[in-house]
């Protein structure tokens, strides 16, 4: 046990635990794990702000791993990353501050305004990301040219083409990513995620990653790399503007750190085996469920009832739960499958085609 | 035929690697009023610069571990398929 404040004792077993969760599911999906991290602090009893700034030193530590990780892959577009990253500092700067204020007016309505946020901006990616899904899964079973793009990362979007045509200058060609924007688009996605990163502790990659698919229009692959590169600047300058005011538990983000790496080792590992499908269905999955936990936390702030508190530590460990439970399925099915094992008609369509290969 | 191959020395580091933040992970937390006070003696900047030195440190550390890792669970497939192409000619 840890001892936060004066009242807050946190069990390291349980965070270390809970960050290897958080790192199966974010090397599954490739993605931070900041928006399920800040949750899991918040309502394990530690205070709003330095909870924002423990998970945003896991999540820079987790990012920087993760960049290391795509540049020797070569999924990186430096040019692109480094404009969304300008935005994302102004834009993380402004999320610190914007935090600070709010803190004079009170810790409590702090936390509700931050899991209001957090809420919102969950619900809005989660539905978004469900439907998109579902619309590829039917698409895949009928066996649709449009499905197959997709799965090769080559989605056009009408909001894409249309920012893609908007002559603002300065129009930038990006040749890693194969197409030409005003580099104002970039620098203002990157901005708006920034705010997010500083205000949240959020890396902003689920909000990144699939805006710049649907709406710069980039391949999949290229967006995991670039999304990470303006991440990272952005995560780790707002980790160092909250490291300024005290706001990082050191201990709690490298015990969690230890969780979360052997996590994201194994769930990145496991990509291997599956179609992006797969990937996507459980980054909609994982995004929906980590609804539930803000939820029932800000019906606590609001009614004061202590079972809601309860309610919210039962359901962060559920909203972890449901996508390592998925995570786990998909991962023993493939094995079934590479081991020419019978394996259930859904199964076989979320499989890599390696896996198909290996065992036909 | 894996420790000649550099397995065991990939293993090693990545298994150092992990040790090392452990152990900034235990120093942190056991001796947390020390930390404090150096963090304290220093500016708020310092402050930050110190903690954010430490997180990178600790990520650099784990992307080593995770590379290392990977490179001698690779040795070890390469080595295993190896030797059973071994048996079988022999069979």
């Amino acid at each position: 046990m840890v001892e936060v404040t004066t009242d807050v004792t946190l069990n390291l077993y349980l965070l270390a635990v809970l960050g290897f969760g958080v790192g199966l599911i974010a090397g599954f999906v490739g993605v931070t794990g900041g928006y399920l991290i800040t949750p899991i602090l918040i309502i394990m009893g530690m205070p709003a702000a330095m909870a924002v700034g423990t998970g945003l030193a896991l999540v820079t530590a987790n990012t920087l791993i993760a960049v290391i990780r795509h540049k020797k892959l070569g999924h990186l577009d430096l040019k692109m990353g480094l404009i969304t990253a300008g935005g994302t500092m102004l834009g993380a700067e402004g999320g610190v501050r914007l935090l600070h204020i709010l803190e004079n007016y009170g810790q409590r309505l702090a936390d509700v305004v931050i899991l209001g946020t957090l809420l919102a901006t969950l619900i809005f990616v989660g539905v978004a990301m469900l439907r998109e899904v579902i619309a590829s899964s039917r698409e895949l079973a009928n066996g649709s040219d449009d499905a197959s793009a997709a799965e090769e990362g080559e989605i056009n979007t009408a909001a894409c083409n249309f920012l893609q045509g908007l002559s603002i200058f300065p129009h930038i060609r990006f040749t890693k990513s194969k197409l030409r924007i005003s580099g104002w688009i970039v620098f203002a996605l990157g901005a708006a995620v920034g705010i997010l990163s500083g205000f949240l502790g959020v890396g902003g990659g689920f909000i990144l990653c699939p805006s710049l698919i649907y709406l710069v229009g980039q391949s999949s692959l290229m967006a995991v790399g670039t999304n990470l590169v303006g991440s990272f600047v952005g995560v780790t300058f707002s980790c160092f503007r909250h490291a300024m005011f005290g706001n990082v538990e050191l201990g709690i983000a490298l015990t969690m750190l230890l969780g979360m790496s052997l996590g994201t080792f194994i769930g990145a590992q496991g990509t291997s085996y599956v179609r992006g499908l797969a990937v996507r269905y459980v980054l909609a999955a994982s995004v929906t469920a980590a609804c539930f936990g803000p939820a029932a936390k800000m019906v606590y702030f609001l009614t004061d009832a202590a079972v809601w508190n309860t309610i919210s530590k039962v359901v962060t460990v559920g909203q972890i739960l449901i996508p390592v439970i998925m995570i786990a399925v998909l991962l023993l099915m493939a094995y079934r499958h590479v081991r020419g094992s019978e394996v259930p008609e859904w199964a076989q369509r979320l499989m890599a085609p390696q896996s198909h290969s290996a065992a036909g | 035929m894996w420790l000649r191959h550099g397995g065991l020395l990939a293993a090693t580091m990545a298994v150092l690697s992990v040790a090392a933040v452990a152990f900034g992970a235990w120093f942190t937390l056991a001796h947390s009023g020390d930390w404090q006070a150096l963090l304290d003696s220093l500016s708020s900047s310092g402050m930050g610069l110190a903690t954010l030195a430490v997180v990178l440190l600790s990520g650099w550390l784990m992307a080593i571990a995770f590379q290392q890792a990977e490179e001698a669970v690779a040795l070890f497939r390469k080595d295993s398929s190896a030797d059973a192409e071994e048996e079988a000619d022999r069979g």
